[in-house]
């Protein structure tokens, strides 16, 4: 079957297509995104985002003093830090794109998540939480404060400051949280940021603690255990819980309002409960210090977190589909989205299959013709459910395009045998992720035995 | 009032919300920090565990500062104050030679702009672990450093303050030294 045979004639949408589907059964958010410019326009009226450039440049002040003088005292290990983190950061990026792929947040304020969580709650945690140690010192002891004040304080003081940076992005932007998924990229990101940032300074600290001497071993080991062995199930997830409890009692209005802050409170909460579990001295010396006893109490205490987070994702993500794709069911046109798309358009898996499908009978142009047909579509839905003017008739006419192009590929391509994947690409394929696996293996060995395990 | 302008009051309100509770964290808890007395007497004459099994007999009147002092199972950091002068002890794994971490400490101090560390010469504990004892000079400072190793285990110490306070502690702190015991806390 050719994608011509996929795709039946129907009718052509008739007029602005919200006003034929009526009010979506599933509102996400409100109010209404507006386009670009007057979004833009209208941040500048905000007092929220004058608040902003001041926290930002304090935090650049604050984060750039701290890296200046890392850099003039060890720059090679400051550089391989920044550089090994920020690589870090790239797969956690690539997974929120396809967690936040049917209604994508805009890159500027993806940045100001970003921003807050590595510059604004970075800075302000580092003297905060010091000084909430010594204060935990002066209270109880310094032996409670050496055990307990990386619990107490990380996860109070962090994760306070994380969750205010949604709050902020919520008070710059409104229009732009309008889901829970919203809240848990912002989240997500804002944790990252402060990942980042958070990480470079550990590692820099260890090769000062390290002898003095500018070298790069003690940053590859901060690399693999707080990378490895921790970054999982750290800041990223933990500001994730936090975002989608801020984004719950911002855009569930069908719920009470205490309903609503009651689930903000308990997601806050498990945040910061999780945070607090991760730095406590809980099960630090794992089951009988050895290798594996290690890497059982990192599991016990970072996979609920893990189970809560995918949990709450794959449920919000359900519900923003559903309703997206309602959207799109109902224009009623194949030419624009068959049912099958529809589908396929809403699950990561299935739209992966979808494209891999596609490169098995078209190649990789095929590839990434239903790769661009599928982006197109999204946007779409997104107009369908935002402006019924000239942005849905846009973008009905970027999708017809990508259809026309598939359609164009697809008759080519069955005028010629279907493309396999020859055996070499597929072995090469198989060596790579195995050598992949092997990496991360060797990675947690290597951690673990920097922890003092055996 | 209208409709826009109660949405830029709620907006400027909920923004000072948020920037006041940063600034609380930011700024509030250090200034709360610094309102708390940090110093403890100590006992005179009883070993103190500064981290792992390594404890010390502080100088004669030192209090301890607990901003200062971190104790753990397998390392830790104390900090006394002693007539002016600030002595530091850090504990830590090690698995290098004497001469090695004495290099080691020597760095960390000149890597302070405008310090300036004199040749070290060789030292002893009571317990008869040997060390290396030396001085170092900042502008209006002066200070002494030592470091032992055993069992893997190092102690740097540093000790600075005032030249004529410094120079009165020295028999004291001198004595301290020599109480440095390795495999002697829980």
């Amino acid at each position: 079957m050719t994608w011509a045979d996929r795709v039946p004639a129907g009718p052509a949408p008739q007029g602005p297509a919200l006003r034929r589907l009526g009010s979506p059964s599933m509102p996400l958010g409100y109010p209404p995104k507006q386009a670009g410019a007057r979004a833009r326009r209208s941040y500048l009226k905000t007092p929220a985002f004058w608040m902003l450039l001041v926290l930002f440049a304090v935090g650049v002040w604050r984060v750039g003093e701290i890296l200046g003088r890392s850099f003039e005292s060890y720059p090679v290990g400051t550089a391989v830090s920044v550089v090994l983190f920020a690589l870090y950061a790239i797969p956690f990026v690539l997974l929120l794109r396809m967690i936040d792929y049917l209604e994508r947040e805009p890159l500027p304020l993806q940045a100001t998540a970003f921003a807050w969580g590595g510059l604004v709650a970075t800075s302000a945690a580092i003297s905060g939480g010091a000084a909430l140690q010594n204060i935990l010192a002066k209270l109880a002891s310094p032996g409670f404060a050496t055990r307990w004040g990386p619990a107490v304080a990380g996860a109070g003081v962090e994760e306070i400051l994380k969750v205010l940076g949604v709050v902020a992005i919520a008070l710059v932007a409104r229009a732009h949280v309008n889901g829970v998924v919203d809240g848990f990229v912002y989240g997500a990101l804002i944790g990252l940021g402060f990942q980042v940032v958070e990480n470079v300074v550990f590692a820099v600290n260890a090769v000062a603690l390290d002898g003095g001497t500018d070298q790069v071993g003690p940053v590859v080991v901060t690399f693999l255990l707080r990378g490895f062995l921790g970054g999982l199930w750290s800041h990223t997830l933990f500001t994730a819980l936090g975002g989608a409890g801020v984004a719950y009692a911002l855009v569930r209005r069908d719920r009470s309002l205490g309903t609503r802050l009651a689930v903000a409170l308990a997601l806050f909460c498990a945040a910061w409960g999780f945070h607090f579990l991760w730095n406590s001295p809980l099960l630090e010396g794992g089951f009988g210090h050895s290798a594996a006893g290690l890497m059982a109490a990192l599991l016990i205490k970072g996979i609920p977190v893990l189970i809560v987070g995918v949990t709450l994702i794959v449920a919000a993500e359900r519900r923003e589909s559903g309703y997206y794709a309602a959207m799109l069911a109902g224009l009623a046109d194949p030419r624009v989205a068959t049912p099958e798309e529809i589908t396929a358009l809403v699950s990561p898996r299935q739209r992966i299959r979808a494209r891999r499908q596609a490169q098995v009978r078209l190649g990789r142009g095929g590839a990434r013709a239903v790769r661009r047909l599928q982006r197109a579509q999204a946007r779409l839905a997104v107009a369908l459910s935002r402006d019924p003017g000239a942005e849905v008739s846009r973008r009905r006419r970027e999708v017809l395009g990508r259809r026309h192009q598939l359609l164009a590929l697809g008759i080519a391509a069955a005028e010629t045998p279907v493309r396999r994947r020859p055996a070499l690409a597929a072995a090469t394929v198989v060596v790579a992720e195995a050598l992949v696996v092997a990496l991360l293996v060797l990675g947690i060995g290597l951690a673990i035995r920097a922890l003092g395990g055996s | 009032m209208g409709p826009a302008r109660a949405r830029l009051v709620r907006n400027a309100l909920a923004s000072l919300a948020v920037l006041g509770v940063v600034a609380l964290i930011a700024f509030g808890l250090p200034l709360l920090d610094r309102s708390l007395p940090a110093g403890r007497p100590v006992a005179a004459g009883v070993p103190y565990r500064v981290g792992g099994t390594v404890t010390v007999v502080p100088p004669a009147g030192a209090a301890l500062d607990v901003a200062g002092t971190r104790p753990d199972d397998d390392r830790g950091t104390a900090l006394f104050a002693v007539d002016g002068v600030r002595v530091v002890l850090v504990v830590g794994p090690y698995h290098g030679t004497l001469d090695d971490a004495a290099a080691r400490l020597r760095g960390k101090i000149t890597k302070t702009s405008g310090f300036h560390v004199t040749p070290d010469r060789t030292t002893r504990t009571d317990q008869g672990v040997e060390g290396r004892r030396g001085t170092y000079t900042s502008p209006g400072r002066v200070g002494e450093y030592a470091v032992f190793v055993a069992d893997d285990v190092s102690v740097e110490i540093t000790a600075s303050g005032p030249e004529h306070q410094l120079r009165g502690l020295l028999p004291r702190l001198a004595q301290s030294l020599r109480t440095v015991t390795f495999g002697g806390g829980p």
